[in-house]
């Protein structure tokens, strides 16, 4: 049985900016499987973010195939991919990317409601989610009330509410300083060890090395691959 | 209905977040539904509502037609009234007059009432509330002594008693027994207290067939078409005027002609109507692309918000969705807000309205225009915020996610819809502006009197003592002396109606020695009868010969005067004084002599003051008396004085209209004035509404670019070249609006040229002053942003990512 999440063979991105091709991914292979913890590494304008970007259906490969959970992605119509977003994936920004408009109930609510979830549902799956962060006590704060890494847990206990496939962080300690941080990566830690399959983009080595795996890129190809890619 | 709630719950706290915003969008809205609200009440008041009579669709409008004077719908006379009974082609018929009868209550009063006659309610389908309606033998003399009272009459008056039938009304000294009482809602061509009967003499229904003044209503038989009922007419016509050929002369070309009820009501009205509706239109649509504008501006700071949706499972109907509550939450506040204002502006319009948009009075919001309202306000929403809705849900999710900015698109459509809204506002003022110089033109115009320091009143006498020439020749002569009397009055002068009061006379008469073409009837002009020192009065100039004097008595010889126009038309380069005319009505039997005209008013603008001076002839109320007059007094004195003067003449008559003169003329302007002003009001809110326009899209722009304007001014850029750049690029636009709104303008100034006086549609002075008016308001709205810019800190600036 293939037990692999996502399946990425010959991904490619190009930007066409002028006239001019920018290759910002190229020939990209990429397996992971249930309950792996990958971190993607890379300098700067390596391909990281667009690596991720594509494997949360943010943005769209101009070339190769793309499955999740065995089915082909890369075809899907907007509303399809929409749907994938908010059953299967939940993303965790550098930038919290909390609504500033909603409460904390109501960020971490907000995918569920997209879901069409009952509201009695929501509720438990709300409460849950805030629990595991830590951040039950704030449900009723506006995000603006809240520290940095408070705002980050909030953005972590919404991304997990919806008891997604994947988990997809973007430096999720970037905008944190050293102790929050590493808080947050507890909170990931703890999700990968209650089975959570995690793909983080990261520029921090320390972090990268809680991964299971490492991909590192390079002009927009994976140019070293370490770790085991068993769960 | 969760999810409705929930999306309702956001877009309220979301709104009350950005109260600048919100606020903005919701003024915009209710100027812009206000004030379609408010006109489209009048239009559905005035064009669109049933008339209120059951099975509207028979009722018709018989008038007739003098082809061969190019005279149309004109009333009919009684005698032919009396003809149209017999058409079987009609249900019923029914004849109609307005006038005015003094009330002998506690004190004289004047009230509007109407004479109808037998058949004029069943024609409406109009049945009593209380009582009857008058019966045929009441359309005569004798028989007349009754009256029907309205519901409003009923209500002010009697204290909605119905013991009040069979109860005396004393109208123009005549006792009247109240017969009916007419139902709640019922009017026909404005409100009333009084309707009474004709009271025809039998010459009057058998003789009189050219006294014509009788306003005639018919409805048609079930299964009669109009086409049908016309070829009837012209049938019924030729019969007449085989039977009566002195009375239709051929080439007066005589005819009889129909039309639905609706017209005789709407006909006026309906093109400034349209005209303004249109207007207010291009203002909504202004209101709409400023809201879209800001909606577009704030899509684009919520643009990271927006993609954290779409990132965590928002499809795009889904966003979409949830930014068109938003715009619905605006939409209501702003017809809530809408319809107050339009409540308003109702107020207002009705308060400057010409008398002649019909029963503007009884216009108000009812279910029917909040209707309106409600719908308009459902198709603003879609109209401006569907559009931001969809831009803004088509998300470059990687890159807002980011933090990037919005595309060079949404920037495009910003700048396209307040070129839009420059373009409509051109449209808009360049109209007012034309009406506006139209006016100008119009009040420039002499009005050949001196209306300031003059005031006028109206006396009708009526009633037993007042029913032969004589008492009301020595009436009207006490009420000058009286008027004379008055301390500070220099002169006191009366005639049968004043210049520019709307009520004109004309009378067919004779000119000795003046050759009628084959075929030409003899003249029909405006008649006079005035006493001395009118035209000293009211500062008429005499231009040759020598005004009436008191020596011009009924024993004296018949004289005459004319103005300007008569000369210029009948005598041409031809000395007038000398020459004689009769008039040629008058009982069988009578004396017709000839008058001299003995002087040459200059001319007044009887028509109005954008119409050509009409020949008028004059002649001395003593030697043809009037039923009423007009005294106007000139010098140091009161309206109040005046009246009290006059009624202390005769305490049962009453004393009308006691105004300045200056105020006659006023109201001779507000058929010209009232589109006018509602036009100005229009542009005025345009303008403000595209300066809004610009001013959000220049500091949106300015914001967006603070960097690259941080990046010129470090890299040696002064703050005026940075000034003229974000004024240049707001002018830029603005001119692009100039160029879309000239071509539209050129065009929509058709639909006005009807009302241009002096003033081409093309007039390249007002296009020159709106577009310097246009760009005066770019360069004000984008002044503010553009001194922003020039103060950017450009480390600041630099910092700032």
């Amino acid at each position: 049985m293939n037990d692999a999440l996502i399946e990425m063979h010959n991904v490619e991105k190009v930007f066409l900016t002028d006239e001019v091709e920018t290759h910002a991914l190229a020939g990209i292979q990429l397996t992971v499987k249930k309950g792996e913890w990958v971190a993607i590494v890379g300098p700067s304008g390596s391909g990281k973010t667009t690596l991720l970007a594509i494997l949360g259906l943010l943005d769209t490969a101009t070339g190769g195939t793309f499955l999740i959970d065995g089915k082909p992605v890369l075809d899907l119509s907007p509303t399809d991919r929409a749907h994938v977003r908010n059953r299967h994936i939940g993303f965790i920004f550098q930038s919290f990317n909390l609504i500033g408009d909603l409460t904390v109930f109501e960020n971490v609510e907000l995918p569920l409601t997209y879901r069409g979830m009952p509201a009695a549902d929501r509720k438990k799956r709300v409460e849950d989610a805030l629990a595991r962060v830590g951040m039950s006590h704030r449900a009723r704060h506006m995000p603006g009330q809240l520290s940095g890494g408070q705002q980050q847990r909030v953005a972590v206990a919404r991304a997990v509410a919806g008891d997604p496939l994947i988990l997809l962080a973007d430096e999720p300690t970037g905008n944190l300083d050293s102790k929050n941080g590493q808080a947050v990566m507890k909170l990931l830690s703890d999700l990968h060890q209650a089975g959570s399959t995690l793909i983080m983009v990261t520029h921090d080595p320390a972090y990268a090395r809680l991964a299971t795996r490492t991909v590192s890129l390079f002009d927009g190809r994976i140019v070293e691959e370490t770790g085991s890619s068993a769960a | 209905m969760d999810t409705l709630l929930r999306d309702l719950r956001y877009a309220v706290r979301g709104l009350r977040r950005t109260p600048a915003f919100t606020i903005s969008a919701v003024i915009a809205l209710a100027l812009g539904i206000g004030a379609t609200t408010a006109i489209f009440s009048v239009v559905q008041g005035v064009l669109l509502r049933s008339l209120g009579y059951p099975d509207e669709s028979r009722l018709v409008w018989v008038t007739a037609e003098e082809r061969g004077l190019n005279w149309h719908n004109g009333p009919l006379s009684a005698p032919e009234v009396m003809d149209l009974r017999q058409m079987p082609e009609l249900e019923a018929s029914g004849a109609f007059r307005r006038k005015t009868a003094a009330l002998q209550a506690d004190r004289a009063e004047r009230v509007d009432v109407a004479l109808v006659s037998h058949g004029f309610f069943e024609t409406l389908q109009i049945h009593p509330r209380y009582g009857r309606t008058f019966t045929a033998a009441e359309d005569l003399k004798g028989n007349d002594g009754v009256a029907l009272i309205t519901w409003n009459a009923f209500r002010r008056r009697y204290g909605m008693d119905p013991s009040v039938v069979g109860k005396s009304v004393t109208l123009d000294g005549i006792p009247r027994q109240i017969v009916g009482v007419l139902p709640d809602g019922f009017s026909y061509g404005g409100q009333r207290d009084y309707y009474l009967p004709f009271g025809w003499t039998q010459e009057d229904v058998n003789v009189a067939r050219g006294f014509r003044y009788l306003e005639v209503i018919g409805r048609m038989k079930p299964g009669v078409t109009l086409d049908g009922l016309h070829r009837a007419l012209k049938t019924f016509g030729d019969r007449l005027i085989h039977e009566h050929p002195n009375n239709y002369p051929a080439e007066f070309d005589w005819a009889l002609s129909a039309s639905p009820l609706r017209e005789r009501f709407v006909a006026a009205s309906r093109e400034p109507l349209v005209v303004l509706f249109a207007a207010v239109l291009l203002v909504l649509l202004i209101a709409c692309a400023n809201v879209a504008n800001l909606l577009l501006a704030r899509a684009a700071q919520r643009g990271r918000e927006l993609a954290v949706r779409a990132a965590i499972g928002a499809g795009r109907v889904r966003i979409v969705r949830e930014l068109l509550t938003e715009g619905f939450v605006l939409a209501l506040f702003g017809t809530l807000l809408g319809v107050l204002v339009a409540e308003w502006g109702l107020s207002a319009l009705i308060a400057t309205a010409p008398r002649e948009i019909r029963d503007l009075a009884s216009v108000r919001l009812n279910g029917a225009v909040l209707g309106f309202a409600v719908g308009l306000s459902f198709l603003t929403t879609v109209a401006f915020a569907l559009v931001p809705a969809l831009r803004a849900s088509k998300i470059d999710l990687a890159s807002s996610l980011k933090g990037g900015t919005t595309g060079a698109h949404a920037t495009r459509l910003r700048s396209l819809l307040v070129a839009a809204q420059v373009a409509i506002s051109l449209v808009l003022l360049a109209g007012a502006g034309l009406l506006l110089r139209s006016f100008a033109r119009v009040l420039a115009t002499s009005p050949g009197i001196d209306p300031e320091g003059a005031i006028s009143a109206v006396l009708s006498p009526a009633g037993p003592g007042y029913d032969n020439d004589a008492a009301r020749l020595a009436y009207f002569q006490r009420a000058l002396q009286a008027a004379a009397a008055i301390p500070g009055v220099q002169v006191a002068g009366a005639g049968m109606s004043i210049p520019y009061d709307g009520r004109l006379t004309e009378q067919t008469y004779t000119i000795e020695g003046y050759a009628l073409r084959a075929g030409e009837p003899n003249p029909t002009d405006i008649m006079r009868l005035v006493m001395p020192d009118y035209f000293a009065a009211i500062r008429q100039p005499i231009l040759r010969g020598r005004a009436f004097s008191a020596a011009d008595d009924a024993k004296a010889p018949r004289v005459a005067m004319v103005n300007e126009a008569w000369v210029r038309r009948y005598m041409p380069g031809r000395e007038a004084v000398g020459a004689r005319i009769r008039i040629d009505d008058g009982p069988e039997g009578e004396e017709r002599p000839f008058r001299t005209i003995v002087g040459e008013a200059a001319d007044t603008r009887e028509l109005g003051l954008d119409k050509p001076a009409p020949p008028i002839f004059y002649l001395p109320a003593v030697q043809h008396i009037a039923p009423g007059m007009t005294v106007v007094v000139r010098g140091k004195v009161s309206p109040s004085q005046l009246r009290e003067a006059l009624s202390a003449v005769d305490p049962t008559q009453p004393v009308d209209r006691v105004q300045p003169l200056t105020a006659t003329m006023e109201a001779s302007l507000s058929q010209r004035r009232f589109p006018l002003q509602l036009l100005e009001c229009f542009a005025v809110l345009a303008l403000l509404l595209s300066a809004v326009g610009i001013y959000g899209v220049t500091a949106y722009a300015v914001a967006q670019r603070t960097r690259e304007l941080g990046v010129r001014l470090a890299i040696g850029a002064t703050g005026g070249q940075v000034l003229r750049l974000v004024l240049g690029r707001a002018l830029v636009l603005a001119l692009a609006g100039v160029g879309i709104g000239v071509a539209l303008a050129a065009g929509g100034a058709r639909l006005i040229s009807s009302q241009l006086y002096g003033v081409s549609a093309a007039d390249p002075l007002t296009y020159a002053a709106v577009i310097g008016l246009l760009g005066c308001t770019t360069l004000l709205a984008s002044a503010l942003p553009a001194l922003r810019a020039a103060r950017i800190d450009p480390m600041t600036a630099l910092r700032a990512e």
